[in-house]
């Protein structure tokens, strides 16, 4: 599937849905998280709908790509059927993992970057896009914390598993801001030591807040419940510079405000494209 | 990035004992961070999911939550996450064990609450349960001309469950700001949760007869018939069909 580099979207969060869907609005892409769409009724009917209506990403957050063990078929049995149903353009995880066993954490956990994790999450992305029969985007996380003495670092790890699974990148520069910041290491540097093209097939842009720790250190939380910061933009028009115009999208989960709110932060993307 | 100590666990064994932290308040995954990150990470990590758990209790139990008010709420969440982690990535599923937990919880004080969980539980499954084609009173007469007996499904919203108190009635009070009073009862209510075909979530008090009449239909609706008074369950009967309690399986 041919997807338009020039596509700004936002991400599309329960407050908004009846919103869009009686009044047309102009963006290029809507990116909702697909395991809030995994049950029937009115949530089924109204993303059937968004997915007529607009071009639509299924981001995932709950399949656990990093997870030891096996990846749970029912979820992926679940995924797919969404992915038949709505006919996104693009289709996301995360590079992280929140499940071992039967215990499932509601985040998105670090992921220590080794070879054996490099060959377990490869194994596990192959197996996700033979399931859903497309190929799939990873994004980088946000991290609070880093594993000692590790095989690859975080660009390295993401260039091994796309050349291994044939995965593509979603960047989100704000997660790079973000972790940079928390575990000391320079955002454009992380940047640089990617490709320039061939890889990096989506930016997320999304805002952070500031929090100071028991011990007096400043740590950047990734709340998605803000404007997108200065520093992020920075980083965004040097992204744009390396990598060329890609399909940008807006991210706001928390305090999420009003549709025009959220759509300024759209047009800002815009403008700096120009 | 990269520090002193190796990590040592296996991917696996690392990810036993992180979900322990994050859950327990544990701080073992420490041995293997680089130096520069402190064990105070950790608790972002562990923060964030017991808020988001708890939040997301409270959104299921929306009428317990007003009935025993946030702070007790939360004691009693941060509990039941202890206790019921949440199992998979679909997050429709956590939750569940809320009913039995509260019966051990609150063995004396608001005996009718683990009923209440229940009824709130049922309109969680119900709102989100599974679409399927709605049964026709034109195929049902198709049916009928055409088999001896035959299968009468549920729809997959269909919910009924066995309460010791009126916990209907103190659902209905708390649906607006100003709660009225109701008077607890102590007898046993047969309760019809479903989703009509307009997405709308009913609840309603069963009769025996009705529970068992929808209990055997899909088994046999023959046999389902001869279980009740059909002149007094007609219309009754009717309702379900207009409203898409009945599925049909050949779609």
């Amino acid at each position: 599937m041919v997807v338009q580099n020039n596509l700004c979207g936002i991400g599309l969060r329960t407050p908004h849905v009846q919103e869009i869907l009686e009044n047309k609005i102009n963006v290029g892409l809507l990116e909702v998280h697909a395991e809030n769409y995994f049950g029937g009724g009115i949530a089924r009917k109204h993303i059937l709908q968004i997915a007529e209506e607009y071009p639509l990403s299924l981001h995932g957050v709950g399949l656990s790509l990093g997870r030891a063990d096996n990846l749970d078929k029912e979820h992926l049995a679940r995924f797919a059927k969404l992915v038949k149903q709505t006919q996104p353009i693009l289709v996301s995880e995360h590079l992280s993992w929140s499940a071992y066993q039967h215990i499932h954490a509601p985040d998105l956990l670090p992921l220590p970057f080794t070879n054996e994790a490099l060959n377990i999450f490869v194994s596990h992305v192959h197996q996700f896009q033979e399931v859903i029969n497309r190929t799939i985007l990873i994004e980088n996380p946000s991290n609070y914390l880093a594993f000692a003495d590790l095989d690859f670092t975080e660009p390295e790890f993401l260039i091994e598993l796309c050349r291994h699974s044939g995965c593509g990148l979603l960047l989100d520069i704000n997660n790079i801001a973000v972790s940079a910041h928390n575990l000391g290491y320079d955002a454009y540097a992380y940047l640089d030591a990617l490709p320039s093209s061939g890889l990096v097939k989506q930016f997320h842009l999304a805002g952070y807040q500031t929090n100071v720790l028991k011990n007096s250190q400043e740590i950047y939380i990734d709340t998605h419940g803000q404007s997108i910061k200065n520093d992020v933009w920075k980083l965004y028009d040097y992204a744009l510079q390396k990598f060329g115009d890609l399909p940008v999208l807006v991210e706001w989960d928390t305090n999420v405000p009003s549709l025009d709110t959220l759509m300024v932060e759209a047009d800002k993307v815009n403008a700096r494209r120009k | 990035m990269r520090g002193e100590n190796k990590v040592k666990n296996s991917l696996a064994e690392l990810q036993q004992i992180f979900l322990h932290d994050i859950y327990h308040g544990t701080k073992n995954t420490s041995s293997v961070l680089n130096s520069e990150t402190s064990k105070e990470r950790l608790e972002i990590y562990f923060n964030n999911t017991q808020l988001t758990l708890i939040d997301l209790l409270r959104s299921l139990y929306p009428v317990i939550d007003k009935i025993v008010g946030t702070d007790f709420f939360n004691t009693l969440a941060k509990k039941y996450v202890q206790k019921y982690p949440l199992i998979n990535g679909n997050r429709y599923e956590f939750g569940h064990q809320l009913a039995p937990f509260l019966t051990n919880y609150l063995p004396d004080q608001l005996p009718y609450l683990s009923d209440l969980a229940q009824l709130e539980w049922a309109y969680h499954c119900a709102y989100n349960a599974d679409d399927a084609h709605i049964m026709t009173f034109e195929k049902l007469q198709r049916l009928a001309n055409n088999d001896n007996d035959f299968n009468l499904s549920v729809h997959p919203s269909v919910q009924i469950i066995l309460v010791n108190y009126n916990v209907l009635d103190i659902w209905e009070a708390h649906q607006s700001n100003t709660i009225e009073i109701v008077h607890l009862q102590q007898q046993l209510y047969k309760i019809l949760i479903f989703r009509d075909v307009q997405n709308t979530i009913h609840m309603k008090i069963l009769s025996s007869a009705s529970q068992i009449f929808l209990a055997t239909c899909s088994q046999s609706f023959l046999t389902a018939l001869q279980t009740i008074d059909m002149e007094n369950f007609q219309l009754e009967f009717a309702e379900y069909m207009v409203k898409g309690v009945f599925t049909d399986r050949s779609e």
